[in-house]
């Protein structure tokens, strides 16, 4: 696995005297690690002096290696075995430390010669392991089975006795809740309608179906509708069971199923009586904040977090507007800071703050003894604020009171400890934003799961193959581990409704798309007009389509619309309602469908989410991602006034103007009118 | 009865239709819209506004209210915007400021709302000549209130009454004298009483002379209000009644022009005519605006009363109006609730379903005050005197007013109250620069897609309703010159509204020399305040890099507020004053004749006084100063007038001479040749009027001319505190040596010291009055105690 995969960086920079990076391995409970060996690449700078200038490799605070880095030779790898006592199944610290001079005497610590990088595109490890057997207990579903420590391929086979919208529907409450449990580790799911070997398998149907693929495996029938078993023949993989007379039953196992997270019953089943579920309201969610509150910042995962030395690293805290939410530019998020600070720092140290990466402020820790700040108020501008998740970071920069060359640096003492009852409080909101935007959609499922149970939703399935299914599971799975909510609202169909007031997810290859669906879409010109074979509005930029090659892509007059290996998603307006939405995620046939389906967990793809149209190249190496802007635009939300005419004024502004001024000059025809007559009166014939 | 059924059915559907467009319009500027869009329509209203204005011919009256509606959408947008979507308070502090400005805006901006109601459809009426031959013309009595104003400007405003185009049978005029009541004539102060004893005679004397009436009273109740009620119960009998204050010296045609709309309607109390000043107000003259830009009044009556004339809410000014006896009887003579008993008056009249009819000609020529101070203590009156009427009589609640005529009562008391809006605009952003004070939250994107539209189509529209009679920014600065002194007035007048006290105007005053008025004060705190916001602005700049567009907002906004300020101190750097008769401006031809000489020679004259005139000759003749001239000249209705006069200079030009003479007086009826001709010709103050609204010097310029006048004005302020500073100095060195120099003489000086007002006390003609002349400013309530 490259380390890149740990971290969002490529290169870890490690400056001055000392400094020190630390990734976090992850070792989930169902490994049984038999041997890890680690390759390091670095890079370091010239002018170090070797005797001086060593390069650590830590795990678990245990020095695995001692590297001196050599300014002759600067480019430098390792190779070492990780022993596998040290890897523990939670997430393991990886250490890289380097103490670095250019003298004998003494250095400047702050010294820009003073660099080593760690190179983690060119880093990687490898982790030899065996699987753990899967104890029978319900409450390994949520300890061990499907854990966000598995940094994959995660797969899990969804079996299902027939795929009726009632049986997707459990179906996708269920990989909603294994996809939950991930938190956010990407799993792909299939559906199939007898188990799948090598894989943990969901069985949902009768027992008499249950019955039907283990007959001749010799395993045993579960006492329960819900329940966790052996896969025949293979202990390390599990067989999940949910199951019941009618679909009630079901739904409220596959319910259970899907919020289970404590560790009782210690059972392998369960016979579920009840669930009450949480009321849900609008914009709930996975770190999503609301408007004029106030939160702490452990409320937002950040704990009292203590910054030492002269390299004390940075600390954050993330949180989720909703993605149509529009903060007014002109007003603050209003931070609240109790912090406290040594003596002995130099004037010139401060907290630094950014929110999304830019500048928001600053607090100055000029006092030379040493002070507290009891609710040091910080604005920052709503400007700086985004829909979707904001990431507010602290940067100490502290710098001892004595420095210069040759003089004992005393770092101890640079201390600041940033309290965690520390408060952020959210602007004020609205709800509004211009769709189509499929990067809406990929923060939080937006318009889908502006009811985050997605009861507002409804799911087409243009054909009945497996692969639509597990196409539509994987999307629906994708959506609820962003958005944190299970998605016990949504409904499945294989027909479309004219009538539908709902939000449409329409899933399946093209030729099965309903024309109506297609003609509502930015596809429909060419539907219209035989299209010459490629896609409209497409500009030269960066990774959008290019002219010159699109047209092997879509070819919508020959109906050999896309070719494999290829899917389509595209966002558009309902042409059943307005102000509702169709997520059009289509492919030349049921095989790229599911590759795409796949896909769309990939960082890389969704980072590729933008405008309102997009298509992926799911080409042998990493997937590509081409957008345009293809569609009409329309608004959605909920801004003062009436909805409904909001949304008028907005989707046809320009004609809006236009009648405003109509309206204008009408008005004052009428109001000139009953002026002169006003007029006559008063004036009479003089 | 069909047709009008038809009508009103129509008028129905009209004002059916207007309403669903009315809030068609209102929902949409409430609406919001993203960047992109409020850009498009904000500016696009406001280029489409432009366009109109400028390239659109046809249709004026449809075409202005086209104008006014496209300016207002951008004001409601702009107003919303305000409330909804700015008022968010993150500090105590911060509470008070941002509603304060916002209270201050929303007031600004109701106000323009009213403004452009009252103003939307202006009333243009050809004047009605009244049949002078017409048995059933009625009786006029002229009523010449006075108080302690000079004799000499009451004679001449009874001559030129005297002078006025009526019968002699139905015209009777009347000098109401408070300054010579039983009271004032026996006041415990012996010198007062002789001074009043004196007035009496003299007025007495001179009325006798010009064979009018003379009324005084026993008491001095209610001040000029009761003054005039008591004329109206002292055998004293017209039908009408014309109002004239004592420095406002009617035209010929005054009566003329104003009594036939009585006879046309039987429900008319009132006719009102604009004031016409033949002087600069001290904002003119301090600031040398004076024939450049239209005056202040002339907003008022060149616009606003015409405005009001249309919704039949043009009401009583105190002067220059014609008023039907009965229905001002009916509500037991003129108001005395208020210090503004004119407005009330006429409001009362409103209210009991009389009408109002407002002749946009001047025909009185009057004096505007000379000094800042006098200006001031005229302008608190009538602040004061509206807020009374608006706490006391308001008219949203009187009974009988259509809801027009309370709209417009409305925006004439609520007017008044800008002093509190123009603090607070001219504090707030010095809060935000000096104190941090979070005063608007607005990005500079907002402000320039909401605030910075708003104020332009405000400009556009206030210039394009009174482009011709107010210039561009000149309210502006009339408001914030007075909103320092109006402010602590109209609170106490706020905290006990009956409290306040009618004070007489003094005019006529002269000046010595060019002095810093006492009323400077606040000005130099401003202006210091304003320099010191610019390196505090830079400071903010550096160390708060977030607040960079509040901080260009302000400093922008401290730049407006700084140009206002240059212009307050050239206002209050009072000039010079010696001149007491006042030139006006004319181009008539004339007939010199020096017979002497032998010269008789036709010559244009170009301006005219009470004391003489200037005239051009197009050759150069034999004449030089000392010589005697006549001078035949016509005024505009035929009047032929020939004067004996005495050239004073007589400067050569390129083809002839500029010549000045003054008039001699040679016989008993000079002095009201000059009255009849200076006051009696209102084409003249017409003319005058109308050439400087031709200067219509569109908004780039008109902010240029007051930003180089401002500059001008403290630059002259600056200098002549320095002068006098340095004076002073000199002299007190030389008075310390002196002092310690034996035998050297101690030399006075007159500079250096605070120069007062020098009330004038030239007369016509001294033969006939013989009085205390020195006006003095004194209070009415001395008269009612």
């Amino acid at each position: 696995m490259p380390l890149t995969k740990l971290t969002d960086k490529s290169t870890v920079e490690l400056k001055g005297a000392q400094s020190s990076y630390t990734l976090k391995l992850p070792v989930p409970e169902r490994w049984d690690i038999i041997r890890a060996q680690l390759h390091l690449s670095y890079v370091n700078s010239t002018a170090l002096l070797p005797e001086r200038s060593k390069l650590s490799i830590r795990f678990n605070n245990h020095v695995l290696a001692q590297v001196t880095l050599q300014p002759r030779s600067p480019e430098g790898t390792i190779d070492l075995n990780i022993p596998a006592r040290l890897l523990l199944n939670k997430y393991n610290d990886l250490e890289f430390y380097v103490t670095q001079n250019y003298t004998l005497d003494c250095s400047d610590p702050g010294a820009p010669e003073l660099w080593t990088n760690v190179e983690l595109n060119d880093s990687h490890i490898e982790i030899e392991y065996a699987l753990k057997q899967v104890p029978l207990r319900l409450s390994s579903v949520a300890n061990m089975l499907f854990d966000p420590k598995m940094f994959g391929p995660n797969t899990v086979n969804v079996v299902l006795e027939s795929r009726t919208p009632e049986l997707m529907h459990l179906a996708a409450v269920a990989a909603s809740g294994v996809a939950l449990r991930f938190e956010y580790r990407p799993v792909q799911f299939t559906v199939s309608g007898e188990l799948l070997k090598g894989s943990d398998n969901i069985v949902i149907g009768s027992a008499k179906f249950l019955s039907g693929i283990m007959a001749g495996s010799g395993a045993s029938m579960p006492s329960a509708p819900l329940a966790v078993l052996h896969m025949p023949g293979d202990r390390a993989h599990a067989l999940i069971y949910i199951g019941g007379d009618t679909y009630a039953v079901m739904l409220k196992n596959a319910q259970a199923f899907s919020t289970l997270s404590y560790p009782l019953p210690d059972a392998g089943y369960a016979l579920v009586k009840d669930i009450v579920l949480p009321a849900v309201s609008q914009y709930q969610g996975k770190n999503v904040v609301a408007q004029t509150t106030s939160y702490t910042f452990k409320d937002l995962g950040l704990t009292t977090r203590t910054f030492r030395g002269i390299n004390p690293g940075s600390a954050a805290l993330a949180f989720r507007l909703p993605a149509d939410a529009m903060v007014k530019e002109n007003e603050n998020t209003a931070l609240s800071i109790h912090l406290v600070y040594s003596a002995g720092l130099r004037s010139d140290s401060a907290l630094n703050m950014n929110l999304n990466g830019k500048f928001a402020g600053s607090i100055p820790l000029n006092d030379e003894k040493g002070s507290r700040y009891q609710g040091y108020s910080i604005q920052i501008p709503g400007s700086l604020l985004k829909a979707g998740y904001n990431t507010l970071s602290f940067d100490a920069v502290l710098s001892p009171l004595k420095s210069g060359e040759c003089i004992y640096l005393k770092t101890d003492n640079l201390i600041i400890t940033l309290y965690d009852d520390s408060e952020v409080k959210i602007p004020s909101m609205q709800h509004w934003i211009e769709m189509p935007s499929l990067s809406a959609f990929v923060t939080d499922g937006f318009p889908f799961t502006k009811w985050p149970d997605f009861r507002d939703t409804t799911v087409l399935l243009t054909d009945k193959t497996a692969e639509t299914a597990a196409s539509a599971l994987n999307l629906i799975a994708m959506i609820s581990q962003k958005s944190g909510v299970q998605p016990f609202g949504i409904n499945f169909s294989y027909e479309l409704d004219p009538g539908t007031e709902n939000d449409i997810i329409v899933i399946g290859p093209l030729n099965t798309v309903p024309e109506k669906i297609l003609q509502g879409s930015p596809l429909a010109s060419a539907l219209q007009n035989p299209w010459d074979g490629h896609l409209r509005n497409i500009s030269d930029r960066g990774t959008t389509v290019k002219k010159e090659t699109a047209d092997r892509n879509v070819r919508i007059g020959t109906r050999t619309v896309i070719e494999e290996g290829r899917l389509l998603v595209s966002e558009f307006e309902s042409p059943f309602e307005s102000e509702r939405s169709v997520l059009l995620v289509t492919a030349n046939g049921g095989r790229s469908l599911l590759q795409g389906a796949f896909a769309l967990w990939e960082p890389v793809v969704q980072s590729g989410f933008t405008q309102d149209m997009l298509l992926v190249d799911l080409g042998p190496a990493d997937p590509k991602v081409y957008t345009q802007e293809a569609g009409k635009k329309y608004y959605t939300g909920n801004v003062r006034g009436v909805n409904k005419l909001n949304y008028f004024l907005h989707k046809y502004f320009r004609a809006s103007v236009a009648v405003l001024i109509i309206s204008i000059i009408l008005l004052a025809w009428i109001i000139y009118s009953l002026l002169k007559r006003h007029k006559k009166k008063r004036l009479g014939n003089e | 009865m069909t047709d009008n059924n038809s009508s009103n059915k129509q008028s129905y559907l009209l004002v059916c239709s207007g309403i669903l467009l009315l809030t068609f319009i209102i929902y949409v500027s409430s609406v919001f819209f993203n960047f992109e869009q409020q850009v498009f329509l904000s500016w696009g209203m406001v280029l489409l506004a432009l366009f109109i204005k400028t390239f659109i011919r046809n249709d004026q009256a449809l075409k202005r209210i086209i104008i006014i509606f496209l300016c207002l959408f951008l004001t409601l947008r702009y107003w919303f915007f305000r409330t909804f979507d700015t008022l968010f308070f993150n500090t105590p502090m911060d509470i008070i400021f941002i509603a304060a400005l916002y209270l201050a805006e929303s007031y600004g901006i109701l106000t323009y709302l009213l403004g452009v109601f009252v103003n939307i459809h202006p009333c243009e009426r050809k004047l009605i000549k009244a049949d002078l031959d017409d048995p059933a013309l009625p009786t006029v009595d002229v009523f010449i209130p006075t108080y302690n104003e000079p004799a000499e400007i009451i004679l001449t405003a009874a001559t030129a009454s005297i002078n006025m185009k009526y019968p002699k049978d139905k015209l009777n005029v009347y000098i109401l004298d408070d300054g010579g009541t039983v009271e004032k004539r026996n006041s415990p102060d012996p010198a007062a009483a002789e001074k009043a004893r004196r007035r009496h005679e003299d007025l007495k004397a001179m009325a006798s002379f010009l064979n009018i009436g003379y009324i005084t009273r026993e008491r001095n109740l209610h001040a000029k209000a009761g003054n005039i009620t008591n004329a109206l119960g002292s055998n004293t009998t017209g039908e009408l009644t014309l109002i004239l204050d004592c420095d406002h010296n009617p035209s010929r045609d005054l009566l003329v022009n104003t009594v036939a709309y009585f006879m046309k309607d039987e429900k008319l109390f009132l006719v009102q005519t604009p004031h016409f000043f033949i002087n600069p107000d001290p904002i003119e003259k301090n600031l040398g605006t004076f024939r450049e830009i239209p005056a202040e009044g002339e907003l008022f009556f060149g616009a606003i009363q015409k405005g009001l004339d249309f919704w039949n809410s043009s009401f009583f000014c105190g002067s220059a109006a014609v008023i039907r006896r009965k229905y001002l009887e009916e509500i037991g003579g003129i108001a005395t609730d208020t210090i503004t008993e004119d407005a009330e008056t006429s409001l009362m009249l409103h209210a009991k379903g009389y009408n109002s009819v407002y002749v946009d000609r001047p025909m009185i020529c009057g004096l505007a005050p000379e000094t800042f101070s006098d200006f001031i203590l005229q302008h608190t009156r009538w602040a004061t005197g509206m807020l009374q009427i608006l706490l006391l009589k308001n008219p949203l609640f009187q009974k009988g007013l259509k809801f027009y005529q309370r709209l417009g009562y409305l925006n004439s008391c609520i007017y008044w109250l800008f002093g509190y809006a123009r603090v607070i605009f001219m504090l707030a952003p010095m809060a935000y620069l000096f104190f941090g004070a979070n005063v608007y939250n607005a990005t500079i994107s907002q402000v320039m897609t909401y605030a910075i539209p708003h104020m332009v189509a405000a400009i556009i529209l206030t210039d394009y309703l009174y482009g011709r009679v107010r210039h561009t920014f000149v309210s502006e600065l009339y408001e914030t010159v007075q909103s320092f002194f109006v402010m602590p007035v109209l609170t106490r007048a706020l905290l006990r509204p009956r409290s306040p006290k009618f004070m007489v105007t003094p005019k006529g005053t002269t000046l010595s020399s060019d002095f810093a008025s006492p009323l400077a004060f606040p000005f130099y705190f401003l202006f210091f305040a304003s320099v010191a916001a610019y390196p505090v602005a830079l400071w903010r700049w550096h160390n708060n890099p977030l607040q960079q567009h509040g901080i260009i907002g302000c400093l922008i906004w401290v730049t407006f507020n700084f140009i206002m300020l240059l212009l307050c101190l050239g206002i209050v750097w009072e000039k010079r004053q010696i001149r007491t008769k006042h030139r006006i401006p004319v181009d008539k031809e004339a007939v010199l004749s020096a017979p002497f000489r032998g010269i008789k020679h036709n010559v244009r004259v170009f301006d005219i006084s009470e004391s003489g005139l200037g005239l051009t000759t197009e050759e150069r003749l034999d004449l030089s100063p000392g010589d005697d001239i006549l001078i035949d000249v016509a005024d505009s209705y035929g009047n032929e007038y020939k004067f004996h006069m005495k050239i004073t200079r007589a400067v050569p030009t390129d083809k002839g001479h500029l010549v000045g003479c003054e008039f001699l007086s040679t016989s008993d009826n000079t002095a009201s040749d000059i009255i009849g001709f200076l006051y009696g010709d209102s084409e003249i103050f017409n003319r005058f009027w109308e050439k400087r609204r031709e200067r219509s010097a569109g908004i780039w310029k008109g902010m240029g001319y007051l930003f180089i006048k401002g500059v001008t004005g403290t630059f002259n302020h600056f200098a002549g505190l320095s002068m006098q500073l340095y004076n002073y100095l000199t002299n007190k060195r030389r008075s310390y040596a002196s002092e310690t120099i034996p035998g050297e003489e101690t030399q006075e000086s007159a500079a250096g010291v605070v120069h007062c007002p020098v009330h004038n006390t030239d007369t016509i003609n001294p033969d006939l009055v013989q009085s205390n002349r020195s006006g003095n400013t004194e209070s009415a309530a001395d008269q009612t105690n």
